[in-house]
């Protein structure tokens, strides 16, 4: 009976066409027609995108990082790049101080902190913003320490305690005027001072330099008294950012840390990078193990896909049924453990990576239908109310709304027989009831963690067991490369108030019509 | 002249925005479907109703369509499904069996019966046999299990090959082959006195 022709009773047929004549009303027609010429006048709602529209947003993604780790490495590159040149080291000679401190000094009391901190940057610049004033304080302080000859990473020699009249580091950071810029900056900014006030100041920051010397070990009392000294003199904000800021910077234990981290974080970018690159390379020659979807078995057609939050949902409705496809890019064979709602899509147990599984070959495109009930046929998943769900209705409503694929790889040396595939059937009587025994066993958890379930997310979308659907499958054996999955792949699904509800779609926008019509609404809707 | 598209390229070009392809496509196959659905629902209401989901569900997937089966198969694996999901919703399998059949009630009034000489085909008689082993035959599809039912009206309606009632069922080929063979031999036998 292949042929066409065969598979029909002339007779009978002759009979069946006499009285074969009911046709749709002419308003059903008329009404079908009119939504296909509007489906087609309405801008498409969700066409079906083109491999680049897709690769656009990774490329993306990957584009920022490339560029984030560029900035971050030449971000790091000029900073060990300005740390040499701005360090007093090559210092060929002291030179003389073209420009004695009075100069500036009659001036100075006249002048605000404000503009005391933003003085240096005036002498040098016309216009320089007045947030950069506090800016300049940070350069200074990394100036001030150093002997002249310290290479970077010894910047921070202690400074003689004992050195306290205010004219005398005047002098000091004369001599060191010509090494940077940044000198004379600390010098102008310094200068202004009182010269009663400049005394009990630079007495602190000497103190202050000295921080791993032992001016530290100075008792509480003496740190108050000197407190109160500086506060006395009126010690210019800039004065105490500088005090603050020198130690830290000079610390050599502090800079050796830094060091340390800087060549720490160098290198974990190295490292990152390199593994960026790698996983790119990765993926474009091998590509993702496998891949999983969820397709209408209605029409055919994939469910288009959200993600969120690193996960991925689809839009299911209620009766509608579905099916699992699986396609491996796997050179070698590998077993697909199927869970649904939590539940083994093959055994009906509890789901766990240890169970059976189907068998993908290399490169196979694989549907998987419903429940497997079994070698021959499956109950067809569809989409349901939580109550109706299988996994629900087996008193496990706990994962209900998820759909996950564990992948493993075969072990490559031959070894003993391997499980069957289907080895939790063999062992029970009946497939269909496997999970009997655990919903008697915690029947009365199960009832209550149903009731529960059923009160607080009722509206969920759980997958029925559905009619009995052809598909052909056999026992095979697999032995597992390792107990642990390679990759697991997961889909979650509810319905599509809810994903909008969740956040997870977003609403779309009612634009308004170019052409508002007085009466937009049509025929009288049908009641709730 | 031009040879007709079929039925899939008719569906692309709807795909492509072609709406007057839809309604070529829609007039080949409005009456088989809406044939079908009657006879599996028993009740015309009730088939409209399906009948304008199912067709609303191939509008709704008209960017998504593309040629893995024939047209056919694909239409009526929708009504297939959409059917299931009717009797589902009732809590009700398809019912096996029709009301009582009375021909009585069939006899044409004997002042409608016509007086002039017609052709040996067109006889009173002849036109009363044919409208009768009509209604028989469908009162007697009507009796048919749901699954051997449906398996006759994807051949004479959907013109559908074995594989083809396979796939739109969710069946295997030997299923639908021994869902048909039940079939005609049960309505053979109902029919035995009219052959």
């Amino acid at each position: 009976m292949s042929d066409k022709e065969n598979l029909r009773d002339p007779t009978l047929s002759r009979a069946y066409r006499q009285g074969a004549t009911g046709e749709p009303p002419a308003a059903l027609d008329a009404l079908i027609l009119a939504a296909a010429r509007q489906e087609t006048a309405a801008p498409p709602r969700r066409a079906p995108e083109p491999w680049w529209r897709r690769a656009l947003a990774p490329a993306g993604l990957l584009a920022t990082l490339v560029v984030a780790v560029s900035v971050v490495l030449m971000m790091e590159q000029e900073q060990r790049d300005q740390l040499p040149a701005s360090a007093p080291a090559p210092v060929p000679a002291p030179a003389p101080a073209p420009a004695p401190a009075p100069a500036v000094a009659p001036e100075a009391p006249a002048m605000s902190d404000a503009a005391k901190a933003g003085a240096p940057r005036a002498a040098k610049a016309a216009a320089v913003p007045p947030s950069e004033a506090s800016l300049a304080a940070r350069p200074v302080a990394a100036m001030e320490g150093p002997p002249a000859t310290a290479p970077e990473p010894q910047a921070a020699a202690p400074m003689p305690a004992a050195v306290a009249p205010a004219d005398s580091l005047k002098r000091e950071r004369q001599t060191e005027r010509p090494s940077a810029g940044g000198a004379t900056v600390m010098e102008q900014k310094i200068a202004p001072m009182p010269a009663p006030a400049a005394a009990p100041a630079a007495a602190a920051r000497r103190d202050l330099n000295a921080a791993d010397g032992q001016a530290v070990a100075k008792a509480p009392g003496q740190w108050i008294e000197e407190i109160r000294q500086l506060r006395r003199a009126g010690l210019p904000a800039a004065g105490r950012l500088e005090a603050t800021l020198t130690p830290i910077a000079t610390s050599p234990r502090l800079q050796e840390c830094k060091s340390f981290i800087e060549e720490i974080t160098m290198k974990f970018l190295h490292v990152r990078f390199a593994a960026l690159l790698a996983a790119i390379a990765g993926a474009a020659v091998a590509g993702p193990l496998a891949e999983i979807s969820i397709a209408d078995r209605s029409t055919g057609e994939r469910l288009p896909t959200w993600e969120h939050h690193g996960r991925t949902y689809v839009v299911g409705r209620p009766g509608d049924r579905y099916s699992i496809e699986v396609s491996s890019h796997a050179r070698e064979r590998l077993l697909a453990v199927v869970s649904v709602d939590g539940v083994n899509a093959i055994t009906g147990e509890t789901a766990a990576g240890n169970q059976s599984g189907y068998i993908l070959e290399a490169h196979q495109h694989a549907e998987i239908l419903g429940w497997r009930k079994s070698l021959d046929d499956v109950a067809a998943f569809y989409f349901t109310t939580l109550p109706d769900a299988y996994a629900a209705r087996t008193g496990r409503p706990g994962n209900v709304g998820v759909i996950g694929v564990a992948l493993y790889r075969e072990a490559v040396e031959p070894a003993r027989p391997a499980p069957s595939l289907f080895e939790s059937q063999a062992s029970s009587a009946a497939p269909a009831a496997a999970p009997a025994p655990e919903d008697k066993s915690s029947a009365s958890g199960a009832a209550g963690d149903l009731a529960e379930a059923r009160s607080r997310r009722d509206e969920r979308l759980g997958t029925g067991h559905g009619e009995r659907v052809a598909s052909a499958t056999q026992h095979a054996d697999f032995r597992r490369a390792s107990d642990q999955p390679v990759k697991v792949m997961t889909i979650y699904y509810d319905s599509y108030r809810n994903l909008v509800a969740q956040g997870i779609i977003p609403v779309p926008r009612r634009l308004p019509q170019p052409f508002p019509q007085p009466f937009p609404g049509g025929f009288v809707p049908d009641p709730a | 002249m031009e040879p007709p598209r079929s039925d899939e390229a008719l569906m692309l070009a709807y795909r492509a925005g072609d709406a007057g392809a839809f309604e070529e496509l829609y007039g080949r196959w409005r009456g088989r479907l809406f044939r079908y659905l009657v006879h599996q629902c028993r009740s015309e209401a009730v088939a409209e109703e399906l009948y304008q989901d199912i067709w609303l569900k191939v509008v709704g997937a008209r960017l998504h369509y593309e040629v893995a089966a024939k047209f056919s198969t694909w239409l009526f694996r929708i009504a297939h499904n959409r059917l299931i999901d009717h009797w589902r919703a009732g809590g009700s399998r398809a019912t096996e069996t029709l009301s009582s059949y009375d021909d009585d009630d069939d006899d044409p009034p004997e002042d409608q019966r016509p007086e002039l000489a017609a052709p040996a085909d067109e006889t009173p008689e002849r036109l009363f046999e044919r409208r009768n082993l009509a209604e028989r035959m469908a009162a007697a599809v009507g009796r048919l299990p749901a699954a051997q039912r449906e398996t006759f009206l994807l051949v004479e309606e959907g013109d559908m090959t074995l594989e083809e009632i396979a796939a739109a069922t969710g069946t295997s080929r030997e299923t639908a082959k021994s869902r048909l063979r039940y079939a005609l031999a049960k309505l053979r036998a109902e029919l035995r006195g009219w052959r």
